[in-house]
């Protein structure tokens, strides 16, 4: 439930931000006019995410036995390295997001184009809304679909508050800080999907050996005791973890980290300085993707 | 917040080495259950297990055999038990309750090739405890 509530809180803050960003570049340059077809274009691409992440779950059901085991731990690992670009590769690319977005519209809406400036908040939603798609249908493999459920909601309602709340000015958070901490927490997640992903994968005997156990620590902590099954969701604690397993959640860690930590941050202007427009004011740039 | 960390600290501590019901499985009767291999196959015993309806109970697996073994129930219409394997050497423990009606459901290691080779048992609810 906690990794579907920081997924979507994250992801819709980020979805929820790029619409801001634009809706307030339009009200400071006077073209309130275009506040419906970006807002019809941001629905679509909620729609068409939902779609797909639908159909993933859908085409899981098809599966049964080792079959799904090998297409879960599939999935998992394409959530990690989704995730993984998104901290890492998008963290230094972001820095230029707002500027971008708002070049993009004056073009559009100079050469008269209502496709082309449709276009633009879809492809930036939908890139976002298929993040989230593969990451929770990775996360919900191991937990409750009601927990899932409940998760992403509060996460999804706390995003479309969060925004709404720094759109119309009435309440400011520290985006760095935010995004910081949420990436961390993304990237502890992903190691904990990478180990489980690897761990149905080796069950479903598509990786035939992860070496002999390294400890074991049941009796401590039984990994499917409360506790332990809450780590293992988190973390992908395991009591008894094969050697190949603690490799590699510990170099994930360690790398996805480090360029987390020392990879280029981005320029998040303070809100109140980068425009002297109102409706820009309240915006600042995102970062990540 | 170092009282905070310290209280977590304290916390975590307190929940590993109390035996909290947080960190470890336990509950109603407990059902040993031995797994391994042999000359002409692998097991499970017993190779059937029955229970009451409503029953809450334990199984502990211990894994006699040279190999790692999963013990699981889980696909649709089976026990709701989720995967956990048992390495070799190990004792692994699993509550489980039984539904209020009879049913038979199939418990197996779902490691590739182990169930073929014999790694299944029954578990039954049976109202009638006499026949049990």
């Amino acid at each position: 439930m906690s990794s579907s509530f920081i997924i979507t809180l994250r992801e819709g803050l980020e979805a929820g931000l790029i619409v801001a960003i634009i809706l307030a570049y339009l009200k400071s340059s006077g073209q309130r006019s275009h506040f419906r077809t970006v807002l019809i274009s941001a629905v679509v691409a909620v729609a068409v995410s939902l779609s797909v992440g639908a159909a993933i779950f859908a085409i899981a059901g098809e599966f049964a036995g080792r079959s799904a085991e090998a297409f879960e731990g599939a999935a998992m690992l394409i959530a990690v390295g989704v995730l993984s670009w998104m901290v890492v590769w998008m963290k230094r690319q972001s820095a230029g997001i707002k500027k971008t977005l708002e070049t993009d519209i004056a073009q559009a809406i100079g050469v008269g184009s209502a496709f082309a400036l449709a276009l633009i908040p879809f492809t930036a939603i939908l890139r976002e809304g298929l993040e989230t798609a593969v990451f929770l249908f990775a996360a919900t493999r191991t937990s409750t679909p009601l927990e899932s459920t409940i998760g992403a909601s509060a996460g999804l309602l706390g995003a479309v508050a969060l925004t709404w709340g720094i759109y119309s000015g009435g309440y400011r958070i520290n985006l760095r800080v935010f995004f910081n901490v949420t990436g961390v927490l993304l990237v502890v997640l992903a190691a904990g999907l990478l180990v489980n992903g690897l761990k149905d994968l080796h069950e479903a005997g598509v990786v035939s050996n992860l070496g002999p156990h390294a400890w074991d620590s049941y009796d401590a902590l039984a990994d499917n005791s409360q506790l332990g099954k809450f780590l293992s969701t988190i973390l992908g604690y395991d009591s008894s973890p094969y050697i190949g397993l603690v490799i590699a959640h510990v170099t994930y860690l360690a790398l996805a980290l480090g360029f987390f930590a020392f990879g280029r941050a981005p320029s998040l202007r303070p809100a109140a300085a980068a425009s002297h427009q109102p409706g820009a004011e309240a915006v600042p740039e995102p970062e990540g993707s | 917040m170092r009282l905070l960390a310290l209280a977590c600290a304290l916390l975590a501590a307190a929940l590993i080495f109390s035996g909290c019901s947080l960190t470890e499985v336990s509950g109603g009767e407990e059902i040993t259950i031995v797994a391994g291999e042999r000359s002409d196959g692998m097991f499970f015993e017993p190779a059937e297990i029955t229970v009451a309806p409503g029953a809450k109970v334990t199984f502990v697996i211990k894994n006699e055999g040279s190999q790692d073994h999963e013990f699981e129930s889980y696909r649709d219409g089976e026990a709701g038990i989720d995967e956990i394997i048992i390495p070799p050497g190990a004792t692994r423990r699993v509550s489980w309750t039984a539904p209020s009606e009879a049913a038979t459901f199939p418990v197996y290691c779902d490691l590739p090739g182990h169930r073929a080779a014999g790694m299944e048992t029954a578990l039954k609810v049976v109202p009638d405890t006499e026949e049990r």
